[in-house]
C-alpha cells in the first residue's frame, strides 16, 4: 500500500509538471506581447517595457520556462499585476469560501442523491422512481446558473428567506457564512445531485440482481438490511466513482456561481483576473485548482482499498 | 396424498411468470410432501421448473413477475400448521433461514464478496436466536469447524475470494444450518463444484442431515447425486412431476419414457465397452416452452410411445404400487 502510495505520487507529479508547462504556455500561445496585452492599448511603451523586465519577459523562453518551473515548485505562484500581493495570499484569502462551497454542494449531491437513486432502485418501475427519473431529467438539464437566478428570485428577492449575494462581514461566524452559501450550493449542487442518483440508481440494479443478495434474502434478513448491509455495500465502489467526479467538478462550476451571487472564492478571483489579463492570478489558480483535483483523484483511489478487501495495491 | 406425518406438504402448486401478454406456468401443479430426516430429489432438465418450485416454497422469486396461483405449502413445524402461501413477509421471514434454509448452486456469486466470512454466518444466528455479537461469532467459528474448514478462526476473519469453491460451499451449508432448519433445500449445490469436491460435499450434508434430523429437498438434474443422497426421486418435466418413487424405483424401475430416456442418456463404462463407437442416446427435441405448453402430455412431442390419446387430455398421476406413479396412460406398455 506505500508502494502504490508513492508510485501515485510519483504519477501526480508527472500530471503537475505537463499542467505546469500548459500553463505557462497559455501566456506565451496568445498572439501578441503578454505584457501588452495586459495593460491594453493605452499603455505607454516604457510602463510595457517596466512590466516586461518585471515579469521576465525580456529574458529567453527556455530561461523563463526553468524559472517558473523552479518558482510553482517552491509554492511562489508571483505577485498579481493589480491586487497589489502574492498570488498565494490572494488564493489564500479567496480559498475557504470556495472550498466551503463545494463541500455544502457535494454535502447537498450526495446525501440526497445516493438515497433517493437507492430508493428509486429497490422501487424500480413505482411511482417513487418515476418521480425521481423525470425530476433527475430536470435537475440534470439545467444549468446551474439558471437554476442560481431563479432562487435569487424566489428565495431571496421576493420572499426574503435567503440573503440575495455576497458572503456576510469579514469577521462573521462559520453559520453566517454557511447562510450565505446555501443557495449557491443549491445552484450548483442540484444538476450534480441529478447525477449522483442516476449513478446510485444504475449500480445499485445491477447489485440487487446479484445472487448474494437473494442469499442474504434467504436468511430472513430484514429488506432494509437487506438492501443497505448486502447490496449497497457493493455498490458503494461504483458510487464513490462518480462522487469524485462531482466534486473535481464541483471546482469548475464554482466559478459560474460566484459570479451570480457575486462570492468572493477563487472563481470569482479568477474571472476577474481573465478579464484583466492578470497572467499571474490565472496561472496561479489553474495550477492550484489542477492540484486539488489530482487529490480528490488520489482519495477516491485510496478509498477503493478501503472499501472493497478484494482490491490491493 | 396428505401425508398425517409430513412435515411439508406442497399441494398443487403453480407459478406462473407473467411478461407483457405472455404467461409462463413454470410450476404447473407439483405435489409432494417430505417428513422429518428424509430427502427428496427434485429431478430434471434445465428449465423443468425444479428450481422455481425450490424458490416457491422460500418465497423467494422476484414478484412480479412472478406469481404463485395456487394451491397451498403446508409448513408442520413444532405442532403448528401453516400455509407459507397465505403468511405476511414479516412471518414469512421468521422461517426464512430459522426454519427452512437454503443453499444455492453458485457457491462463486452466493456469498457477498464484501463481509467476512464469519459475519455472514453470525448474521443469522443474531437475528434469529438473539445471541450477541461475541456469542454468535463463536458459534459461527464452530459452525466452520463442523463443516471441516480447517482453522475456522483465522477463516471467519476472511472474506469470500479467498476460499475455494469447495470452501465457499461448505460456509454456504454452515450458513444454512447455523439455525437447526427443519428443512434445507439445496438448489444443485455440487453442480459448480469438481467433482471429488461434489463427493465430499454430498458426505457432509448427509452426515448433518442425520445429526440434525433434517429434511432435505435436494433439487439436481445429476442422477449419480440422486443415487447418493434420495430417499425418493420426483422427476420434473415441464413444469409438472411425471414420475415419482422411491430411489430403487426410479433408478431401477422407471416407468415413464421420460425418466427412462433421462436414465438412458447416463454414461456408462459397460456399454461403451460392449460397442465403442456406440453413442450416447440423446432425447430428441427439447424441452417446451413454459409459454407454449403442448395439449395433453407435455413430453408427447419427443416421446416415442406417443398415441392421439396422449396429446387429447392431460394425463393424471397414476399409482403403479407403493408411493411409485407416474403421469403416462402407457406406462403399463413401457
Amino acid at each position: 500500500m506505500a508502494a502504490y502510495i508513492l508510485r501515485r505520487l510519483a504519477g501526480m507529479i508527472a500530471v503537475m509538471f505537463i499542467v505546469a508547462t500548459l500553463v505557462f504556455a497559455i501566456a506565451h500561445i496568445i498572439p501578441g506581447d503578454p505584457a501588452g496585452v495586459m495593460l491594453g492599448p493605452s499603455a505607454t511603451a516604457e510602463d510595457v517595457a517596466a512590466l516586461r523586465t518585471r515579469l521576465g519577459l525580456d529574458r529567453p523562453l527556455p530561461e523563463q520556462y526553468v524559472r517558473f518551473l523552479g518558482a510553482a515548485v517552491s509554492l511562489d505562484l508571483g505577485q498579481s499585476i493589480f491586487l497589489g500581493r502574492s498570488v498565494l495570499q490572494a488564493l489564500g484569502e479567496r480559498a475557504p469560501l470556495t472550498l466551503l462551497l463545494t463541500g455544502m454542494a457535494a454535502a447537498l449531491a450526495v446525501l440526497i442523491g445516493v438515497p433517493v437513486g437507492v430508493l428509486s432502485a429497490v422501487w424500480r418501475g413505482g411511482a417513487f422512481d418515476q418521480a425521481g427519473t423525470a425530476l433527475s431529467m430536470v435537475a440534470a438539464s439545467l444549468p446551474s446558473f439558471w437554476i442560481g437566478l431563479t432562487l435569487i428570485e424566489y428565495l431571496a428577492v421576493r420572499w426574503h428567506e435567503f440573503p440575495v449575494a455576497g458572503y456576510g462581514a469579514p469577521g462573521a461566524g462559520l453559520l453566517e457564512h454557511m447562510r450565505f452559501l446555501v443557495l449557491p450550493a443549491i445552484a450548483v449542487g442540484l444538476p450534480n445531485t441529478a447525477l449522483i442518483t442516476r449513478f446510485t440508481r444504475t449500480s445499485m440494479l445491477d447489485v440487487l440482481h446479484e445472487d448474494y443478495v437473494r442469499t442474504a434474502r434467504a436468511k430472513g434478513l430484514h429488506p432494509a438490511t437487506v438492501v443497505i448491509k448486502h447490496a449497497f455495500r457493493n455498490a458503494r465502489t461504483a458510487v464513490l466513482t462518480v462522487i469524485g467526479l462531482v466534486v473535481a467538478g464541483l471546482i469548475g462550476g464554482a466559478i459560474v456561481t460566484e459570479t451570480v451571487f457575486g462570492l468572493p472564492g477563487v472563481g470569482n478571483l479568477v474571472v476577474s483576473a481573465v478579464l484583466r489579463r492578470d497572467y499571474p492570478v490565472i496561472q496561479g489558480a489553474l495550477l492550484v485548482i489542477s492540484g486539488i483535483y489530482v487529490l480528490v483523484n488520489l482519495g477516491v483511489d485510496l478509498l477503493y482499498a478501503v472499501l472493497d478487501p478484494r482490491v490491493r495495491y | 396424498m396428505s401425508d398425517p406425518a409430513a412435515l411439508i406438504t406442497v399441494d398443487d402448486l403453480r407459478t406462473i411468470f407473467r411478461t407483457g401478454e405472455e404467461v409462463a406456468r413454470a410450476v404447473d401443479g407439483v405435489s409432494f410432501s417430505l417428513r422429518a430426516g428424509e430427502t427428496l430429489a427434485l429431478v430434471g432438465e434445465s428449465g423443468s421448473g425444479k428450481s422455481v418450485t425450490a424458490l416457491s416454497i422460500m418465497r423467494l422469486l422476484p414478484m412480479p413477475p412472478a406469481q404463485i396461483v395456487g394451491r397451498r405449502i403446508v409448513f408442520a413445524d413444532r405442532g403448528t400448521e401453516q400455509d407459507l402461501l397465505t403468511l405476511t413477509e414479516r412471518q414469512m421471514r421468521r422461517i426464512r433461514g430459522r426454519r427452512i434454509a437454503m443453499v444455492f448452486q453458485e457457491p462463486m456469486s452466493s456469498l457477498n464478496p464484501l463481509l467476512t466470512i464469519g459475519e455472514q454466518i453470525a448474521e443469522g444466528l443474531r437475528l434469529h436466536l438473539g445471541l450477541s455479537r461475541a456469542a454468535a461469532a463463536e458459534r459461527a467459528c464452530e459452525l466452520l469447524a463442523r463443516v471441516n474448514i480447517p482453522d475456522p478462526v483465522r477463516r471467519s476473519g476472511e472474506y469470500p475470494h479467498r476460499l475455494s469453491g469447495g470452501m465457499r460451499q461448505r460456509v454456504m451449508i454452515a450458513a444454512a444450518l447455523g439455525c437447526n432448519p427443519a428443512l434445507l433445500i439445496a438448489d444443485e449445490p455440487t453442480t459448480a463444484l469438481d467433482v471429488t469436491i461434489q463427493g465430499q460435499i454430498l458426505e457432509l450434508l448427509r452426515s448433518l442431515q442425520q445429526e440434525l434430523c433434517m429434511a432435505m429437498l435436494f433439487v439436481t438434474h445429476d442422477l449419480g447425486v440422486v443415487s447418493e443422497v434420495a430417499d425418493r426421486v420426483a422427476v420434473m418435466y415441464a413444469g409438472r412431476i411425471v414420475e415419482t418413487g422411491s430411489r430403487a424405483e426410479i433408478l431401477s424401475a422407471p416407468r415413464h419414457p421420460y425418466t427412462k430416456a433421462l436414465l438412458g442418456s447416463v454414461p456408462r463404462r459397460r456399454s461403451a465397452r460392449r460397442d465403442p463407437a456406440a453413442r450416447l442416446p440423446a432425447i430428441p427435441g427439447q424441452v417446451p416452452s413454459a409459454a407454449q405448453l403442448p395439449p395433453g402430455c407435455t413430453f408427447a412431442p419427443r416421446c416415442g410411445l406417443a398415441i392421439p390419446a396422449c396429446t387429447a387430455a392431460r394425463p393424471a398421476l397414476q399409482p403403479i404400487a407403493g408411493a411409485h406413479a407416474v403421469r403416462c396412460i402407457r406406462w403399463r406398455e413401457t
